[in-house]
Parts: C-alpha cells; structure tokens; sequence
C-alpha cells in the first residue's frame, strides 16, 4: 500500500485457503492481500479464527495437507511461492524467508543441545562445516543477548527459559540473514517484561540488517509499539490495512473501530469500554455474506449483503467496506 | 446426540470396528448359548474318528469320534467364561490400584510399583504356570494366575493417567468445591482413566484367552475331556504330521479369530466411550 | 473502617528440592517459593496480583485457596486463622464456601467427562448439600447471572466456545456466594472483544454478590482497568503496593517501573526511554537472605542491595515497597 519505487519484498494477492474437515470445508481465507516492502514490519492483526497464522503459513508454504489453496498468489523475492517445487521453497526456507513460533519450548528439539539445532539451519542453508557452523551458532546466541553463550551453546531447552528458549528460536531464524521474518505471536507466553526485551530484539537485529518482519499477533498494544503498518484481518478476511499511526487515529472499518473500542487502555473505565455482538460466522457455510462482518456490523445497509466484497483503496489505505467510517 | 446414535454414528465411520462387533456378537452367542446349539455332543465319541470335514461334521471329527465343529463351538463358552473372569478380576483391582498410586503418589505409588516390577520380572507365561501349578491345578487358579500376570500393564495404564491428571485444573477445582481426596480420584479420575481402561480391557481379552489356552495346552488347568481350544489344539498337534490337519486347525483359527476380535474391539470401544468424540 | 475480608500475614511456602542425605543433619535445598507476604483485601475490593512467572503468584493463590499448606504464617478470614486447617480437612470446613476460584485454562478446570450442568452443581452439591429440585433451581440461577443460556448447560466442555466455557466456570465460583473469589487470568485466554464482556459480568456479580476479588494477571492494562489496588510480586516476595494507576503511573519500585515501561498501549506509541531489564530473575532456591533479590537485575543497583535485605519503606497511606532506594516521584 506505501509507493516505493522497488516491487515489493512480499506480495500476497487475492489468497483463498480452504480445509477440508469432516464436518464441511472451512473457507479460511478468501481474497487475502497485503504487500510487504523490504525492511518494513507488518503486523497481520486479528482475533482467534481470523486467519492470520493460516496466512502466515501459506507464505511459508507449510500448510496442513488438509488445506487447499483455491487461488491467488504468493510471490516473494520475484518467487512464486504457490507454483514452485518443494526444492526451490525449500531452499528459500530458513535461508531468505524464516519464521518464530508462539510457543518457544514447542517449536525447540527437545532432545537437542541448542547450539547445535542453530548449527543445523547453517549447514543446511548456508554451507558452513560443521566446526564453522558450531563456532557461529555460539557468536549467534551472544548477539541475541543469551550471556555465556558458549556454555549456553551445549544446553538443551528445558534447562533454559522460556525468554531464553525464544532467543534461541531468534537466533536459528536469523541466522541466514532472511530478507523476511515471520513472527507468530512470538510474545505469548513470555512475561510482560521479557516480551519488550524480545521485540527489542527482532526491532534491533531487524533494523541492522534491514529485514522486515511479518509480526502476527492479537495484541493491538504490541502492534502499536512495533509495527509500521497493520493488516486487520475479520473472519478470514483482509478488512483494514493501514500505516499504524493513521490506523488507530482514524480507524474507517467499522471491525477495527469496535476492536479498538473493546481494547482496555489508561484513561478509560470499564464502562467505556464497548463488545462486539455476535460472533464469529461458521466459515463452513455456503451462504456466507460477500462482507463477513455483515451479521455484525452496526452500519450495515441493505447493499451491504450483496457481491462483491468493495475493497478501497485511498491515501495508501485499503478499506473493505461499503460505508467506511 | 444420544449414545445410541453416537454410537451409530462411530460405526457407520468405522467398518472395520463394525466387523469386530459383528465378530463379537457371534462369539458371544457361541458362549451363551453354544453347548445347547450344537449339532452334536461335545463329549460323545462316535465311530467315525478322523474323518476330514464334510457335510455331516463341519469341522470334521478328531481321534475319539467327537464333532469338532460341536467341540470348538461349545469352548467358546469356556474359554471366553474364564478370560472374562480374569479380566473382570484385574480390572477391578488393577485400575483402582494404578489410580491410587498415580494420584496419591509418596508411598503408595513406591509399593505399588514394587509389586508391579516383581511379577513383570518374570516371563509371564511362565510366572502363570508356576502359579497355577504351585496353588494346584484348578480352573480357579488359572483365572487367578491370568489375572496376576495382567496387574502390571492395568495398574501401569491407570497410574499414568492418573498421574497426568494429578495437577489439572478440574481436579483443582472440584476440591474447591468440597471433594474429599477420595471423591477426586473417585469420580473425578476414574471417570477420566476409564475409557483407556476399556481398551485395555479388551486387550487384555485377548491375552486372557491365548493364557488360559495356552496353561490347557501344557496340560495346567482344564482336563480333557473337556472341550476348550487349548486343549483341542494340543490334541490336535500330532495329527497334523499325518495329515489331520482338522483337528487342531480349527480351534487354532477359533483362538485367532477370539484375539482379533477383542484387538478391533479396543478402538472401537474407546472411540464411544470417550465424550470428546461425541459431536 | 471495616475490618478486612482476608488478612495474609507473614505467609511463606518453601519446597525441599532434592532429597538430603539419610544421616543430613541440614535440611536439603529449599525453594522459597512465598516469602513473608503479609496484606489484606478489604470489604468489596478488587485487588491485583501482578507479576512474572515464577515469581510465587500462582502459589499464593493455591495457599489463600486452600488447597495447599503454608510452610508458616497466617490467613485470618471470618474471624479464624484458615491457614491452620490443613488443606485436606479444608472441604469440609464452612469457610470452603466462601472462598472459590475462577481458573485461567476454563476448558483445563472442567471435567472433561461432564456436562457444564455437573461442573455448577459440585459445590452446591457438596458444599450446600443440595439435592434434586433445590439443586437444579440453584444451577439455573448461577447459569442466568452468569448469562449462560440453559440450553448449554448439558453440554460438555468441548462443546463450549471460550466465552461460554469461562461463564462455567464463573457460575460454578460464584454458584456458592462466597465472600471472595480469586481469579487466576481468568480473561488471558480470550478474545478481546469477549473480554469485555466477561469483565463486565465479573463487576456486576461482584457488586450484586458484595464478593471481593484477588485478580492475578499479566495483562496490565486489564489490571490497571478494574483494580482498586495492586500487588507486585518478585521471587517470592510483595515488592511494592498501592492503589493501581498510582502504582503504574508512579512506580516505586524498580521493578514495577521495568513493568510500568512494558505495557503496550494500543494505538499509542510511547515516547521517551523505558526501563528494561536483562537476564532472568535469580533462583529462588535457598535466595540469599543478605542481599535484596532483585539486585543484579536492578538498573538501580547500589552497593547497599547487595550487603542487606531491602527494608519495607512506607510512602503514603496504603503505599509501601520493598527498596533500599525506592523511585522518588521525580525519578
């Protein structure tokens, strides 16, 4: 959505996933799309069941087998990541394009000391001897602030923190240099003090080598503090993308202006605080609305039930909604 | 959805659990009411020993004349009795122990564990036959020996659930709300370990009954005349060189056929029992 | 004043880790898991409980809830030190009624073999002895103020959305009445836009019922949003108290200030530098009793915090921490 003069880093462009359950077919995403510049952090920001880690995991091409794409494309890095073979994405995995998972003891070997799962990604990715890639993991976990590292580097995840364990997990994914990180709400689970010192962390590796980051959360609070711009995403949806400042100033989706409404923050009391009424619209449906926040939207109209889902775009917003704020 | 039509529903998704039951409810009739169906006498010698089968005995006949087909039939009910009753037996005991010394923990869990490791230090076959013929060659004590020997995995099962569940929320939960330490593992735990007990159950099904055939065999606990497979079986073993294949085959495929069974049964069994599979 | 709902005073719990020796004439190592934490909740208060994990929280709250033992120390509560009634006998005493517990994991605290109409009817079942008829009319009311609908009650959990399963939860604490209920994050787990509501339902009950409530969270801006006061805790320890947007605003302790700096506020990014800390707290097993237990991590550090355990200086009326050199309001 910002005008750079280079192609974007990532493109996604009209994305649908659907899964195939035994009780129906769940359509996850429909018509999802967002661009990432190099060096900029996006944050995809949604509720439970909005479909921000199906689409982060798309754009890994880690998808469940259940899943099926149904159209759209990904392109990274000029790379269309849907029509390439396994060896090709696999390549880029880890090396280019990697990722940080929301439970970082889960997303660990438990089995393995820690050094040498981070050995592992550069033997793999970037051709390092063993000995070279034993001696880099150490120098990797002193720059993602894990102290004595070299003692550290034999460890095995359940004698370090779960701070530390996230470290580790940093450290494995930047240690190829990727051109882009995804961050799956990486700060669930930590305490709130380790959290800042975390994101401090991905912000300050990221800015020294001018990655961007792909920073998934459900905290708008984080969102805020870290991200240039922020893609609210409703029920599998693209709904609002925004720079952030002018998102949360103005927000036009009437989702994202109830999200924020229901969002405690100094200054305001419990009583001003407002719900959204409804609930989640079962994506297994056939007879789903073109705007799926319809059965909850306080400024619907009666054009509102009919195809297609508008999409505006204007002063580098994107809004999809017939009567944006 | 009602557990009826639950249980409907787990069928219709799962054949194979379907045949087992099919299976099931045919060796539940042989036992129930096989020695009064039965075309011949089980016990009856004729004249016609060593004849192969044909359409006047099914299974043919052994070296005594006696109908094989009659004989397999009417062992359903031995065999199937006795096996029932071990299981039943260190069920009871097995879980109630296992739940004890994984929810308690601290020295119940210590001497459990102790008896536990001491007969599973033993090749358990061979702990049975040395039950069995120290206590005295009876069917009493064959259930008994069968029982002991099946104590291990039961309390084994029954103590890790128990154990995972120690700390959960509910449990936590429902001494907030008054639950003795008896009352938690009472219904609280058992209700949650029982239906990993039913699998094992049937499971266990089906080594009771290789066990209790396998004791015949050796020549511990039932006689013959009796019918019952092991027995037939081991009668059945020298011919097979001279080519009556008939006579041990047939109770072998009955024994077969009785292990599978309770095998297919198990998933089936906990796919309806477990509530998280009901929609 | 009216007297206090619950006064803690002086509660600790050490573990023994490892096993000492046969002939050890020491005990082995211990974790200090609750330190000497003495405060009190007043008459229709809500009050906070924040800090990291391990930091002894979820321990402190077992204890005020009886379901473990202190290692000392006392909790008077209607008029008797409940902490002298051994947490096994402690469901059958009165007070079991009068103190209950809404849990984080609210799929975690419910049997997964029962229906939510089981999981409310427990206490009242085995707490007010009720039976039948009486039983049924008490769940339906607890289900109702929790806006349950009656239809969901013969679900199981797993049947339940997040929502539905916290208001069982709630309605299985509050179907007793009791006078205080301990809320250990009960909202984490939630959608923001469900959240809302569910705190909102927890402060009407709290007014219709004139309950007082422990509310243990990570999510600071909550706590800010619905605490009258609030407790800091560190390794073991109530590093500092008060009244929670003074607390926040105006920390005194290092330590709360570090948490203060962290909070995120959507659609407000914060100007100006942010205490932060570096490493992981110290251990808490056999914590040296000479030296306060946050130094090292402390940006304050002096000298001083390593030779003596900090003193518990009083600020204002209801405010203390535990500092040698607690954060002026000009720091």
């Amino acid at each position: 959505m910002t005008a750079t003069r280079q192609p974007p880093l990532l493109a996604v462009e009209d994305l649908s996933v659907s899964f195939r359950t035994r009780s129906g077919t769940v359509r996850a995403l429909e018509g999802v799309g967002f661009t990432i510049a190099r060096g900029e952090t996006v944050g995809i920001v949604g509720e439970s069941g909005s479909g921000k880690s199906v689409t982060a995991y798309a754009v890994m091409r880690l998808l469940d087998p259940a899943a099926r794409v149904t159209s759209g494309r990904i392109v990274f890095g000029g790379l269309d990541m849907l029509a390439a073979d396994e060896a090709t994405v696999a390549e880029i995995r880890g090396r280019e394009l990697s990722m940080i998972f929301q439970n970082p003891r889960a997303s660990l070997n438990p089995i393995r000391r820690v050094g040498a799962q981070i050995a592992d990604v550069l033997v793999r990715h970037a051709n390092l001897s063993a000995r070279a890639a034993a001696e880099r993991a150490v120098a990797l976990l002193a720059e993602v602030g894990i102290p004595d590292p070299a003692r550290r580097a034999r460890a095995y995840p359940f004698e370090l923190s779960g701070g530390m364990c996230q470290r580790v997990g940093i450290a494995i994914a930047l240690a190829c240099r990727p051109a882009l990180l995804i961050a799956d709400e990486p700060t669930t689970g930590l305490d709130v003090t380790t959290q800042a010192t975390i994101m401090d962390l991905v912000a300050a590796l990221g800015r020294a080598r001018g990655m961007a980051t792909m920073l998934i959360t459900h905290d708008l609070g984080l969102a805020t503090e870290r991200c240039d711009r922020i893609v609210v995403m409703h029920a599998g949806h693209v709904v609002e993308d925004a720079p952030t400042e002018a998102l949360f100033a103005r927000p036009r989706h009437p989702y994202t202006e109830r999200l924020l409404a229901a969002t405690p923050r100094p200054g305001r009391s419990l009583a001003d605080l407002r719900t959204i009424p409804g609930g989640l619209p079962d994506l297994r449906r056939d007879d789903l609305p073109p705007c799926r926040f319809h059965d909850r939207c306080h400024r619907r109209s009666v054009d509102c039930a009919l195809p297609p889902l508008p999409r505006r775009v204007e002063n580098g917003r994107l809004v999809a909604c017939r009567h944006p704020l | 959805m009602s557990a009826l039509a639950h249980a409907r529903h787990v069928l219709a998704g799962n054949p194979v659990t379907g045949l087992a039951f099919a299976l099931f409810a045919l060796l539940l009739l042989a036992a129930l009411a096989g020695p009064e169906l039965v075309p011949y006498d089980p016990l009856a010698s004729s004249d016609r020993a060593l004849s192969p089968p044909s359409a006047l005995h099914w299974f043919g006949t052994d070296n005594l004349g006696r109908d094989v087909f009659s004989r397999v039939a009417a062992a359903a009910r031995l065999d199937l009795g006795m096996a029932f009753a071990a299981v039943a037996l260190v069920f009871g005991t097995g879980t109630v122990a296992g739940v004890a010394a994984g929810f308690l923990g601290g020295w119940t869990d210590r001497v459990i564990g102790r008896v536990t490791d001491t007969i599973m230090a033993f090749p358990l076959f061979v702990l049975a036959m040395g039950l069995v013929a120290a206590a005295g060659n009876t069917v009493a004590n064959v259930v008994y020996a069968t029982a002991i020997i099946n104590f291990p995995i039961y309390a084994r099962v029954a103590r890790t659930e128990a154990n995972i569940r120690r700390e959960a929320g509910f449990v936590e939960a429902a001494r907030l709300a008054g639950a003795s330490t008896a009352t938690v593992m009472l219904f609280e735990i058992l209700p949650n370990v029982l239906p990993i007990m039913m699998v094992q159950v049937s499971l266990t099904m089906g080594y009771a009954i290789l066990n209790t055939a396998g004791l015949s065999f050796i020549g511990l606990g039932i006689r013959p005349p009796t019918a019952e497979w092991g027995i037939m079986v081991a009668e059945g073993a020298g011919y097979i060189v001279s080519g009556e294949w008939w006579i041990a085959l047939f109770p072998g495929l009955a024994l077969m056929l009785a292990v599978f069974t309770f095998n297919l049964m198990g998933d089936g069994l906990r796919d309806i029992v477990d509530p998280r599979r009901r929609t | 004043m009216t007297a206090p709902v619950l006064e803690a005073r002086g509660l600790s719990k050490r573990f023994p880790i490892g096993r000492p020796g046969l002939l050890a004439r020491r005990p082995g190592p211990l974790l200090h898991a609750v330190d000497r934490v003495s405060f009190a909740i007043g008459a229709g208060e809500t009050v906070g409980l924040v800090g990291e994990s391990g930091c002894g929280k979820t321990t402190l709250t077992r204890i005020l809830a009886r379901l473990i033992d202190p290692t000392e120390g006392e909790i008077r509560f209607g008029g008797e030190d409940i902490a002298a009634v051994p947490a096994g006998r402690f469901s059958r005493h009165p007070a079991r009624a009068a103190i209950q517990m809404v849990f984080q994991d609210a799929e975690g605290s419910i049997n997964p073999r029962f229906t939510a109409l089981d999981a409310i009817a427990a206490p009242l079942r085995r707490l007010k002895g009720l039976r039948g008829a009486a039983l049924e009319a008490e769940v339906a009311r607890a289900a109702d103020r929790c806006g349950l609908p009656r239809a969901l009650l013969s679900r199981f959990p797993h049947q339940l959305s997040g929502g539905q399963k916290a208001r069982v939860g709630i309605a299985r604490a509050i179907a007793t009445e009791p006078k205080l209920l301990i809320l250990d994050e009960p909202t984490s787990a939630l959608d923001v836009s469900v959240q809302v509501v569910i705190l909102a339902l927890l402060a009407e009950l709290k007014a219709s019922l004139g309950m007082s409530y422990l509310f243990v969270s990570h999510d600071l801006n909550v706590v800010r949003l619905i605490c009258d006061r609030v407790l800091v805790m560190y390794l073991g320890q109530i590093v500092e108290e008060g009244p929670a947007e003074t607390v926040f605003r105006a920390p005194l302790h290092p330590y709360t200030r570090a948490l203060a700096d962290s909070i995120a506020i959507p659609g407000e990014r914060r100007a100006g530098p942010k205490l932060r800390l570096s490493g992981d707290p110290k251990s808490p097993i056999d914590p040296d009793p000479k030296a306060c237990r946050f130094h090292g991590r402390c940006p304050r550090g002096r000298e001083l915090c390593a030779k003596a355990p900090p003193p518990e200086v009083i600020a204002a009326l209801g405010r203390r921490a535990l500092c040698h050199q607690p954060l002026t309001e000009a720091a």
